[in-house]
């Protein structure tokens, strides 16, 4: 245990089902890595709405929003999805999406604000190491 | 304006920001709490524990439709942190649909070391939710079975959720957390067995000792699912809190405080351990080598100012 020091604070994750997925296998394997990987890992369950996931970012105050997409409706969800964090002024959080997302569909993902896509056979790895290096700290306020 | 001004004018992310502060022990955002905590009524906690799989989440879930006089209700679940990694999957939220009411906030937590079903900031985030005009607290513990019953200290009301078909009339006789409900929930109570397990929590609760004036803990059956009992339970603590009164609140309030303090002690015990290691000086007494460790976590803390 000597790599666990007292003063780093966890990077914290919200893992978000958006729609009407059948499954959720991916999203638990995921959050079980991101755990490992000694992150707190908030995890929403199935059929969340874009205002459900705003919610639960914001309450939790996470640094980084994965959504899960399976239904192949993301081109539908996501602009709404982002637009209910804009609305609450959560433009610092890294936001990264995954499931089964077409290639052709990545660029315009990225335009909308989604940081990165990880489509099918990514590596477990290659997420936890892109989000350990890319989550934001968030900027000291006045108490 | 300053978080805290932002938090109690009603902005949620400036409350959920000051709660990730409190949790990682920021001086300042500790400091500014206390500095204030005297100002509002400490809400009505509401402290719900019982071992995995027993039906807390769906519980409070099913519960909270049934607290509506309630104006501002917050919740706490607490998940276990991982002993390796440090990291933790906070999975309650997944039974909460709460469809963004507003007058509702959640917030998942990690134990991040500590033993006994809580969280460290435990304390310290009730205390700013009563700044922030919240009325009511519900916190639910990590499951636990036999132990970990720190929550009695926090909440004014402890609800013990058990299910059927988990053990039997010899499991209940069993010290731990059965000896601190004030309010035993059978849940999933359309299971068979539920019935024998009010029979037997009724009788445990028959034959314990205590004075007439004491409140007798009562048994309510809950099936979430079906939505059965819950205006029971809504009945008995709503009786509870009134058994309580105010003033038993605000003793609450200073038996939080106590047992928060006896917890960052230790959580400053363990932090120091993990960064110096403790002594392998075999020229020093196990009492020399306690008394090394202590030194060095009150150096530690007291960096901080």
């Amino acid at each position: 245990m000597s790599e666990r020091t007292d003063s780093p604070a966890p990077i914290r994750v919200l893992i978000a089902k958006p729609g009407l997925d059948g499954h959720d296998r991916g999203a638990k394997v995921l959050v079980r890595a991101l755990r490992d990987a000694g992150m707190e890992v908030i995890y929403t369950g199935l059929f969340q709405t874009p205002e459900m996931i705003a919610t639960a970012a914001e309450q939790e105050d996470v640094q980084v929003v994965g959504l899960s997409i399976l239904s192949g409706a993301h081109l539908s969800l996501f602009p709404r999805i982002v637009e209910a964090l804009r609305s609450r002024r959560m433009d610092d959080l890294l936001l990264v999406a995954g499931g089964t997302i077409p290639p052709r569909d990545v660029q315009t993902l990225v335009d909308l604000g989604i940081d990165k896509v990880f489509g099918p056979g990514s590596s477990l790895s290659a997420i936890v190491d892109y989000i350990r290096t890319n989550a934001p700290r968030p900027a000291a306020e006045p108490i | 304006m300053g978080l805290l001004d932002r938090a109690v004018a009603g902005d949620g992310a400036a409350l959920a920001r000051l709660a990730t502060l409190l949790e990682n022990d920021d001086p300042a955002a500790l400091d500014a709490i206390d500095a204030q905590a005297g100002l509002r009524p400490p809400p009505y906690v509401i402290g719900l524990t019982g071992p995995p799989g027993a039906g807390k989440s769906s519980l409070i879930n099913a519960l909270l439709p049934h607290l509506q006089h309630v104006d501002k209700t917050a919740i706490l679940l607490v998940d276990p942190s991982s002993q390796k990694t440090g990291g933790a999957v906070l999975g309650d939220r997944v039974r909460m649909f709460t469809w963004g009411d507003d007058r509702l906030f959640i917030r998942s937590m990690a134990t991040r070391g500590q033993e006994g079903g809580l969280a460290p900031a435990t304390g310290a985030l009730i205390d700013l939710f009563a700044l922030t005009g919240f009325d009511t607290v519900i916190i639910e513990t990590v499951g636990v079975g036999q132990d970990g019953i720190d929550i009695q200290a926090m909440a004014d009301t402890t609800i013990v959720a058990q299910s059927p078909q988990t053990g039997d009339a010899v499991q209940a006789l069993k010290a731990g957390i059965l000896e601190i409900a004030d309010i035993f929930v059978v849940t999933k109570s359309d299971l068979t067995g539920a019935q024998s397990l009010v029979r037997d929590l009724n009788t445990m609760i028959h034959f314990g000792s205590r004075d007439a004036s004491d409140w007798t803990p009562q048994v309510v059956a809950v099936s979430a699912t079906k939505n059965e009992g819950l205006g029971l339970l809504q009945d008995v603590l709503s009786r509870h809190c009134s058994y309580i009164t105010e003033r038993g609140r605000l003793d609450r309030k200073l038996s939080r405080e106590r047992w928060e303090i006896e917890k960052r002690a230790a959580n400053e015990v363990r932090k120091a351990a993990r960064r110096s290691n403790v002594s392998d000086d075999s020229a020093l007494t196990r009492r020399q080598r306690t008394a090394q460790l202590m030194r060095s976590a009150l150096a530690g803390l007291e960096r901080h100012d």
